[in-house]
């Protein structure tokens, strides 16, 4: 096969190339570097939930129906629901778990917040098969107050301490600690950190509410108030046994259904259906209420894996380019090996060696740039990818693959091309590159532009949105609006602490709240008496201070803001939509009685103006306002601060909260940071497009280069006959241009239908859009055919100067 | 070709003609119009002969080269090259016959650019898959017989017009070919360098070496053994000096 010898030829041959072979690597790394990081994206996407044993058998409950007239459509169930599917045989295990509010968890002098701290049963881990570190996983939940710790929780509360048998404590609950396990992996549905027995929360509750509340809250079918898992044993059909648990739920759950309608007096339909959702499906299919992540969409999946197969495809097209369009050199090659005694196969060999050899050299490029950019992609598109050649020898495999495919896809054509020769016309100087070659790279070029400019249409479709949301107006003001975490710390001391903020300078006002704009919020159920029809409705609710409204600019329609000094305890306040939905005329003074509690009736005082409590993915809905009691814990203090605040000011507040809290963790940010942070997801998709669409931009250059290349090569007899017959430069420049041209048209008007379609198809995902501009299509097309013509045109101006001798 | 049948081929060669054509015509067609470029060529060279086809451009020397040197096929008649009817031979035969039987020696040099000289001796007995220790021998024993050694690590294009040719003839007979065929070797050289290549020819043909020459030079061919005229694809003459 004489492979040495190949080597050596190619070596010298890419180094002989200089420009181009360097413009070729470049090309196959960066292609290869871009696909091996968007197939780990696509790995990690995929990989979500399937680390644990058993994954395919492992199953969420999920719950839809109709409560109180409003359509659901939940992650989670009824606590009942775990004990009724336990006893079946088509089970293998249950867990439920109920996510704990964001609380301080401390260790001796070590405080944290801890978002992710979840009560399970005990059998979390014969579903959920995590390794444990120390402990027993068996053991571990069965007792109330004990709790597992995952190891990076466990390295931050205790460093180089044995945690077992140590005690945290939550909210004046100790918890000993049972056990240590595996960090959950990075593509899990959910997280936690802290795992206590779920017996613990009656004694949480016991503490604020009477015994049969926590006897109830465990019998009810209607509080949908957990994650219930199901593990099911082989070859369980999960649509059938769904079937079997909703005939066999509604014996448990009709009498408690007809129970509360007759307590309500109302003839609402209650009905409640529970399925069975795959947890390895969940990630990228499930978009239900109560969701415990941000979860993703296949057609990002799709839109990815489209993109490698682009950037693979097109680092081939160009490798095949740069090859076969400096070819007039490689013919003379060809053709004297021939004569030499080369027969057809030692010409394939030693042009496919020379791809491997681009490949081989590209990869290792590729894998050196995917090494130092894979953190930065991390940092940058929040991700954690992790690639190890050295462990994950199935990577290096797949990488392996991807090489010889790259290999085998570019360099067929170039061997097969060279090899199919024939030395006469070489020798007799009527070799012709023939006209279906440029027009079958042409067609190859056309398709990259096209898929360049698709990609910057809707990069800049995506940001144009993005602007577009950060420029509207919410109708509300959350400048300079400073949101201290937790506010609950503060207790029932809410009105001094307001106070002393108040003489902090720099602060201008200062509120509460139960929810901020983009938060879950509570929902009430009122039944508004309008003349003989009574309307029942769910309405998202808002407990407020009364500076709220002033704070955040609120825009009164009808009526009053709710105040302290005019007693509105039990005054209400609607907005816009909240009063079409119930359809009232003229609202002030109407009565609103709150469901299931038939003496406690709201007047409403006031109506604001439509602002967006939800983000811009949804249209403003029904909200209702209520002032918070005294007693009342509230998630949230808002602090106004006045433009010229500096650090004196927050340290201030930070010192009157440790004052008010004993030394709670002050956990603050802007509120417009929070609310930017809803649209982070988004925001994160099109800055990945983004640097996609500009590598892509440089892929469709290195291609355009190429087919220049190859067009100044194939016209070169013309070209140098035209100059004898004293044809201009400028006359060559433009013909060249006007050759490619041509493509560049066809590339554009093919990309701008699939770009507006693909755009219409994001921007579905908001109620509230704004379609980029006509002429950001025209702009696309123009900075795309801009760049491509300012790439080649050093190329062309010097083949248009060459002396006409040159070009025989 | 196997190293018995390469000795066939050389006694087939030794009784018979190396070459022989009878009626050997080539018709190109260009959209519709037909052009006789052989016409009814007929010509035998026997095995050590030095022969040259003399012509000017278009005469059709080149096609008849090209023939003889397998790269092309006749129209009609017959073409018989070392003993083997080669008229209708398959391209891998073709290639077979090829490889080990005929060194090629080109007007332009036909270097690769990419190979020193010792490698582009040595290209031709690789594709003939001889060993290493072998290809070393035969290449180093054509260096010195050509006077190159000192050139053997240089790339062609640090070479003068005369050592490149010296390396292309180098290339040629480094597999001891049957036929070595030469189509206007000094086309690209001034008259010293020219001269030099003509009296290399000649040794090699000494060796017993049968060589094919086309040039346009009435001098070159002087040098030959025996000249064919051709002229509008037609042989017109042959003039067999040194026979007599």
């Amino acid at each position: 096969m004489m492979l040495k010898h190949h080597i050596k030829v190619a070596f010298r041959n890419i180094i002989k190339q200089g420009f181009y072979s360097l413009l070729n690597i470049m090309g196959l790394s960066v292609g290869i570097t871009l696909s091996l990081l968007v197939l780990l994206l696509v790995k990690h996407e995929l990989s979500y939930d399937k680390s644990f044993n058993d994954s395919e058998s492992i199953y969420r409950w999920a719950t839809k129906g109709i409560l109180s007239a409003n359509f659901i459509n939940s992650a989670t169930s009824p606590m009942p629901l775990g004990d009724l599917v336990k006893k079946y045989d088509e089970v293998n295990t249950v867990v439920r778990f109920v996510p704990g509010a964001n609380n301080v968890v401390s260790y001796n002098d070590r405080k944290f917040n801890e978002e992710y701290f979840r009560f399970a049963d005990a059998s979390f881990f014969d579903v959920f098969s995590l390794k444990m570190i120390n402990g027993e996983s068996k053991e571990a939940l069965l007792n109330s107050n004990t709790v597992v710790l995952t190891q990076a929780a466990a390295i931050k509360y205790f460093g180089e301490e044995d945690p077992i048998g140590k005690v945290v404590s939550r909210d004046d609950m100790e918890y000993t600690v049972t056990g240590v396990c595996e960090d959950m992996p990075s593509s899990s549905h959910f997280k936690f950190s802290f795992l206590a027995s779920i017996s613990t929360i009656d004694k949480i509750l016991l503490r604020r509410a009477d015994s049969t509340y926590v006897q109830n809250w465990k019998k009810d079918w209607l509080y949908l108030n957990c994650y219930t898992y199901v593990k099911l044993n082989p070859k369980v059909n999960a649509i059938q046994f769904e079937e079997i648990i909703n005939k066999d739920k509604d014996a448990l759950l009709l009498p408690q259904v007809q129970q509360t309608l007759d307590t309500e007096l109302s003839t609402d339909s209650i009905k409640l259906d529970f399925y069975l959702q795959p947890i390895t499906d969940i990630h990228l299919h499930s978009h239900l209420t109560a969701e415990l992540e941000a979860n993703s969409k296949p057609v990002y999946i799709k839109l990815f894996i489209f993109i490698a197969v682009f950037i693979l495809l097109t680092t081939c097209i160009n490798f095949v380019n740069l090859t076969t369009a400096k070819a007039r050199r490689r013919f003379k090659e060809v053709a004297l090996r021939q004569l030499i005694g080369a027969g057809r196969r030692h010409l394939v060999w030693q042009f496919l060696t020379e791809a491997i050899l681009y490949s081989l050299s590209a990869t290792f490029i590729g894998l050196v740039l995917l090494e130092l950019l894979l953190p930065l992609f991390n940092f940058f598109f929040n991700l954690q990818l992790n690639f190890s050649i050295f462990t994950g020898w199935i990577d290096f495999f797949w990488i392996l693959i991807l090489v010889l495919i790259v290999s085998i896809m570019s360099g067929a054509f170039p061997a097969f091309f060279f090899a199919g020769l024939k030395p006469k016309q070489i020798l007799q100087g009527d070799y012709q590159i023939r006209n279906n070659g440029l027009i079958v790279r042409g067609i190859l070029v056309c398709a990259q532009i096209g898929v360049s400019i698709f990609l910057v249409i809707v990069v800049a479709g995506m940001w144009w949105q993005i602007e577009y949301i950060s420029k509207k107006d919410p109708g509300f003001n959350s400048e300079n609006v400073m949101v201290i975490e937790r506010g609950s710390a503060i207790g029932e001391d809410f009105k001094s602490f307001k106070k002393e903020l108040l003489d902090v300078k720099g602060v201008e006002s200062v509120s509460a709240c139960s929810s901020l704009p983009g938060d879950d919020y509570f929902q009430g159920t009122f039944k508004l008496k309008n003349g003989d029809n009574d309307k029942v409705a769910v309405l998202p609710l808002i407990y407020v201070d009364q500076d709220y409204f002033t704070m955040l600019d609120l825009t009164l329609k009808t009526g009053r803001f709710l105040s302290t000094e005019e007693g509105d305890s039990l005054g209400i306040l609607l907005n816009n939509e909240a009063v079409l939905e119930y359809d009232i005329k003229k609202p002030l003074g109407h009565k609103m009685m709150v469901f299931g509690k038939k003496d406690f009736q709201l007047n409403v005082v006031g109506v604001v103006k439509d602002f967006h409590f939800d983000p811009y993915f949804e249209s403003i809905k029904p909200l209702a306002m209520i002032l918070m009691g005294d007693n009342m814990k509230f998630d949230y203090v808002l602090v106004k601060l006045d433009g010229h605040h500096s650090n004196e000011t927050i340290n201030q507040i930070n010192s009157s909260w440790n004052h008010y809290t004993e030394s709670s963790p002050f956990e603050w940010q802007m509120l417009d940071n929070k609310i930017d942070k809803l649209y982070d997801e988004d925001s994160r998709i099109a800055k990945i497009i983004t640097v996609f669409a500009i590598l892509s931009l440089f892929m469709t250059i290195l291609g355009i280069i190429a087919l220049t290349a190859f067009i100044t090569e194939y016209k070169s007899k013309d070209i140098g006959i035209k100059k004898v017959l004293g044809v201009s430069r400028q006359n060559i420049i433009l013909q060249i241009f006007s050759e490619f041209s041509l493509y560049i048209v066809i590339g554009v008007v093919l990309s701008i239908l699939p770009a507006y379609i693909a755009l219409s198809a994001w921007i579905d995902g908001y109620a509230y859009s704004s379609f980029v501009n006509g002429l950001v299509f025209v702009a696309a097309a123009l900075l795309v055919a801009g760049l491509a013509y300012l790439s080649v045109f050093y190329q062309i101006y010097q083949m248009a100067s060459e002396s006409p001798a040159d070009n025989w | 070709m196997s190293e018995n049948e390469h000795e066939c081929s050389i006694s087939d060669a030794i009784e018979g003609k190396m070459i022989h054509t009878r009626n050997l015509t080539k018709i190109q067609r260009y959209g519709g119009i037909e052009q006789n470029i052989l016409q009814n060529v007929n010509v035998d060279i026997e095995a050590g002969e030095f022969v040259c086809l003399l012509g000017p451009s278009g005469s059709g020397k080149s096609s008849l080269m090209n023939m003889f040197g397998l790269i092309d096929t006749p129209t009609s008649g017959d073409l018989l090259m070392m003993g083997h009817d080669v008229t209708n031979l398959k391209e891998r035969q073709r290639i077979n016959l090829r490889r080990g039987s005929i060194g090629n020696i080109f007007q332009s040099f036909g270097l690769i650019e990419e190979l020193n000289v010792f490698e582009n001796i040595e290209l031709p007995l690789q594709y003939l898959k001889y060993n290493k220790q072998t290809r070393y021998s035969k290449v180093t024993a054509v260096l010195d017989r050509l006077n190159i050694t000192h050139l053997k690590k240089y790339y062609p294009k640090q070479l003068d017009g005369l050592h490149k040719q010296l390396v292309g003839i180098g290339r040629a007979i480094v597999i001891e070919p049957d036929i070595l065929l030469a189509d206007e070797p000094t086309g690209c050289l001034n008259s010293n360098s020219g001269s030099k290549i003509m009296e290399v020819l000649n040794s090699i043909n000494e060796q017993g070496t049968t060589i094919v020459m086309a040039t346009h030079s009435a001098n070159d061919a002087d040098k030959a053994q025996r000249i064919v005229q051709i002229f509008d694809g037609h042989i017109i003459t042959e003039n067999i000096k040194n026979r007599l």
